[in-house]
């Protein structure tokens, strides 16, 4: 009944044909990279900061849920809309409004892919350092409101750390500014609770980034092991000896063979595992720092390694890395991705449970994670049409967060909670804790329309809305 | 007012010896309103059954690490207790392999360093606010404190991981919360240190907070390059920030700072130098090794020879007397006022031109510090009362037109500190913008009965 004149009003605000309404339209919305489905009841794509602030005042007006999406790479089910609604589709908001070199600052759109910034930037000496691997279609939005990581990480830290500005739709439909180009502003630190917030305390509609100077020199190496336990020793051997590599990769044999059957990056196929270690900073002296990676790759037994002599040799290194997700896909059709992250030192023991309990319940499990920040990345693989080995995997993904928990870890490096982590949030948060994020979440959306029944799960006291 | 049961309930608490009464709390006034009682409690339990008093009371807390910014914020609204952390001095988990240390609010940044200098081939909390010897993990984060080397390893915003504070709501569970842990990357939940860094304890009390560790560079040094006139320092910092070299901080300094650093003992009184910059340069030898080089190189380019390279302890006592300008300056006159300027990285210099010209026309003495490679400038002006109620019209003035000249560059201007009769006639914060109410929503949320530092932060908060 409401619904057609719902609709007619949205295309009042953001014009005709930039609405989905039909059900045929919507079934792509219904879903992202994470196993939820949930069906909107419209899709507004907005091209200014305008738009989306009077499609939330007219959601508000109507008291239907909205959230924004922009490639819909979630992994976690942040971007499914579970209470349907109005999903705010950002990808046309995808324009670099500004390169300020002097400032060594970026102004974008939430929908600019993050490896259209990376374009942008390369060509005049520059980076933005999160390097999430889905950057060819993540888009920088979607990365500030899950505070992507990405292989850089280890180094130059996650997306919060890079974001020192926003402009945002408040759930009310106010617009604001948060930060700017400069740092250190009075005020509360409101640019830091909206950076990994999952969408649930406004709409981004502009992001001021830092951008760094591209590194003098990189060596990129690929070391090839016979055992996952050597790679691991390796990694810890690296920090141990004072040397911070800009990235530490793992990837083990299930990954490694589907990596090369889809990407053939390069990787043999009888090795149990390979790490991929970068270096980075001025020139002088990385020929001594190379060596000693070397030297600590041997002590651990490395069949070989492989340094990486052109830049063409690196980026095949990585696409192996980058598409690991993807590879695996073809094998099966489908997967589930852990994000449990751990103190690096409990990597091995932490693995070995992952293992057991794939054994446990018959599930194979791929191992690719950023092995020197202690994320890891098992890949439960499946199929999800077989309704009851869901539930299996449901099981198995929760022990393995449990796990995670208990060797002082925690449930997600840099996925986000989402749908699928809402009750794990009980494994590392007691009431109290949850309580101080209710309070967060109430202060930016009293009504709980933006984006709700993420992140935070329900609670007897104070929790539902 | 305590009455005289509240106060057995808070001796109950904390023991005779964690209350201080009588003349001794002239030492913990704020803006000069004396406390009624400080006390310092020697448990995180301790902590919370003051604050759950307080609440049944209605007493108004100011939270106290080292004291060495109580400068920062507006004169509290109400002033009943002091809470000092000081005896949450335990640190808790020194992870090397991990990269993490875990302390109580109270310990002192010092003890920290010197317990992880003396871990494997040693570790640092990559953190150097002014006053280091003295100041206190948790204040740091509750004033957002920072140093020289912010432009290497960024602020505590970067730095912490973990984080746990008492927030004053009465509630089944307690008051104790949790957010964060112990690994680099984290999203479960909310970012909640976020929100408690730089909050002034408006919100929470901090307890204890775990942060990234680094191990100590192999090499280090620091290039101090004397220049004849005032633009010079800054077209260095410009170059070295637009070149691929990798310094961990660019200070620019005018002569006025280094007479204050050469009166204690080190000789940099060159009368035909103007303004100075200090560049620390740490990593592996052989990248120090050339990028000293390279700055060598620039400044002689640039025509000056007054070039000094510090190593060992020479450095560290150099970076040690830096950090205690703000002190030297208060110092010399008990009506000082210290101004913290933030503006994008390329309106540095021009705003930097604006406070000397500023204060020179007012001839009033100013002492310059930029954190030249983030675009911040300490500005800090010796007054004594005299003097102080000579200026005290034309400084207000002063401050108004350096916040309008950098709002408008997208920046802004915080008083660092003041005396009090200054702080009445001025907003030390300045306009937080459109997200004002949030950040009043914010405050109700966590303290709603506005126990907590009440008045002293931004809009009233």
């Amino acid at each position: 009944m409401r619904k057609p004149n719902l609709i007619r009003k949205i295309e009042s605000i953001v014009g005709r044909g930039n609405v989905l309404y039909n059900r045929a339209n919507l079934l792509a919305y219904e879903y992202d990279a994470s196993l939820h489905r949930g069906l909107p009841d419209a899709v507004a794509f907005a091209t200014t900061t305008e738009q989306v602030s009077q499609v939330v005042k007219l959601a508000n007006r109507e008291r239907v849920p909205f959230l924004p999406r922009g490639s819909g790479t979630n992994l976690s089910g942040g971007t499914v809309p579970t209470r349907g609604g109005i999903i705010i589709a950002l990808s046309r908001m995808n324009r670099i409004l500004e390169i300020d070199l002097q400032n060594q600052r970026a102004v974008a759109e939430p929908g600019v892919f993050n490896l259209a910034l990376q374009d942008a930037l390369a060509p005049l000496g520059y980076f933005y350092a999160p390097d999430p691997a889905s950057q060819k279609v993540s888009t920088i939005g979607g990365n500030v409101g899950e505070n992507s990581g990405g292989p850089l990480c280890l180094k130059y830290g996650v997306t919060t750390n890079h974001v020192l500005g926003l402009e945002v739709v408040l759930p009310d439909g106010t617009v604001v500014q948060t930060g700017g180009k400069a740092l250190d502003y009075p005020g509360y630190d409101l640019t830091g609770i909206i950076v990994g917030s999952e969408g649930t305390t406004g709409i981004v509609t502009k992001v001021t980034v830092r951008i760094m100077r591209s590194p003098e020199a990189v060596k990129t190496f690929l070391a090839i092991y016979d055992s996952v336990e050597d790679a691991g020793r390796t990694v810890s051997d690296i920090i141990a000896e004072g040397i911070i590599p800009a990235t530490l990769e793992m990837m083990d044999k299930l990954v490694i063979k589907a990596v090369e059957e889809s990407v053939h990056a390069g990787y043999p196929l009888d090795s149990e595992a390979v790490l991929i270690i970068e270096l980075d900073g001025l020139r002088d002296g990385m020929d001594r720092l190379e060596r000693q990676v070397g030297e600590i790759c041997k002590r651990n037994r490395v069949r070989n390694i492989e340094v990486a002599a052109s830049g063409e040799q690196r980026d095949k290194l990585w696409a192996g890395r980058k598409g690991a997700f993807g590879a695996v896909g073809r094998l099966y059709p489908s997967y589930m991705v852990n994000d449990g992250t751990v103190p690096r030192t409990q990597l091995p023991r932490v693995l070995k449970r992952v293992s057991e309990i794939g054994e446990r319940y018959n599930l194979p499990i791929g191992n690719v994670f950023h092995a020197g920040d202690g994320n890891l990345h098992p890949l439960i693989l499946f199929d999800e049409r077989d309704k009851d080995q869901l539930e299996v995997v449901r099981k198995a993904s929760y022990e393995i967060l449990q796990a995670c928990v208990d060797a002082g870890g925690t449930i997600s490096g840099e996925h986000g909670i989402g749908l699928e982590k809402l009750q794990a949030m009980g494994l590392l948060f007691g009431p109290k804790d949850i309580g101080a994020m209710w309070k967060v979440k109430r202060a930016f959306d009293p009504t709980n329309l933006c984006n709700p029944g993420k992140v935070l799960p329900e609670m007897e006291t104070g929790g539902a809305l | 007012m305590t009455d005289r049961k509240t106060r057995k309930w808070l001796t109950e608490i904390v023991g005779k010896a964690g209350v201080k009464e009588g003349e001794a709390l002239r030492d913990y006034a704020v803006d000069g309103q004396v406390p009624q009682a400080v006390l310092f409690p020697g448990s995180r339990e301790e902590v919370e059954r003051i604050v759950a008093l307080a609440l049944e009371q209605g007493l108004t807390i100011v939270p106290w690490g080292g004291g060495t910014h109580m400068g920062l914020g507006a004169p509290p609204r109400r002033l009943d207790l002091v809470l000092c952390l000081t005896r949450l001095d335990r640190i808790v988990d020194q992870d090397h392999e991990n990269m993490t240390v875990t302390a109580e609010a109270g310990v002192c940044l010092a003890a920290i360093q010197e317990n992880l200098r003396h871990i494997g081939s040693g570790f640092f909390l990559p953190l150097d606010p002014p006053f280091g010897d003295k100041a206190t993990l948790g204040g740091a984060i509750a004033g957002n404190s920072s140093g020289p080397r912010r432009l290497r390893y960024g602020t505590l915003r970067d730095l912490v991981l973990g984080i746990e504070v008492i927030i004053p709501e009465q509630g089944a569970e307690g008051l104790k919360t949790v957010a964060g842990g112990k690994t680099v990357k984290n999203v479960s939940g909310y970012d909640m240190s976020k929100l408690y860094i730089g909050s002034l304890g408006t919100l929470a009390i901090i307890v204890e907070a775990t942060c990234r560790i680094l191990p100590v560079p192999e090499d280090q040094a620091t290039v101090i390059i004397g220049f004849p006139s005032s633009e010079q320092p800054w077209a260095l910092a410009r170059t070295l920030l637009e070149s691929q070299l990798l310094p961990s901080c660019i200070e620019v300094y005018n002569s006025m700072t280094a007479s204050m650093l050469s009166a204690r003992g080190k000789s940099s009184a060159e009368t035909a130098v103007e303004a100075w910059v200090a560049v620390g340069i740490e990593g592996i030898r052989e990248a120090v090794e050339r990028q000293i080089a390279e700055i060598e190189n620039l400044a002689r380019s640039q025509g000056t020879e007054q070039i000094e390279i510090l190593r060992g302890s020479e450095e560290v006592a150099f970076w040690r007397r830096l950090g205690r300008l703000a002190l030297e300056v208060r110092a010399k006159g008990n009506r000082s006022i210290g101004l913290k300027v933030s503006v994008p990285l390329s309106l540095t210099h021009e705003i930097s031109a604006a406070i000397e010209e500023h204060t020179a026309n007012e001839n009033v003495v100013c002492y310059q510090l930029s954190h030249a490679g983030s675009g911040i400038v300490y500005a800090h002006m010796a007054l004594d009362g005299g003097l102080y109620r000579e200026k005290e019209e034309a400084l207000t003035e002063v401050l108004h037109e350096l916040r309008k000249r950098s709002e408008g560059m997208d920046g802004s201007v915080v008083v660092a500190y003041a005396p009090p009769e200054f702080k009445g006639r001025v907003d030390v914060w300045g306009d937080v913008g459109g997200m004002f109410p949030i950040m009043q929503q914010l405050k109700r949320a966590f303290d709603p009965k506005a126990i907590l530092n009440p008045g002293r932060y931004v809009g009233g908060i």
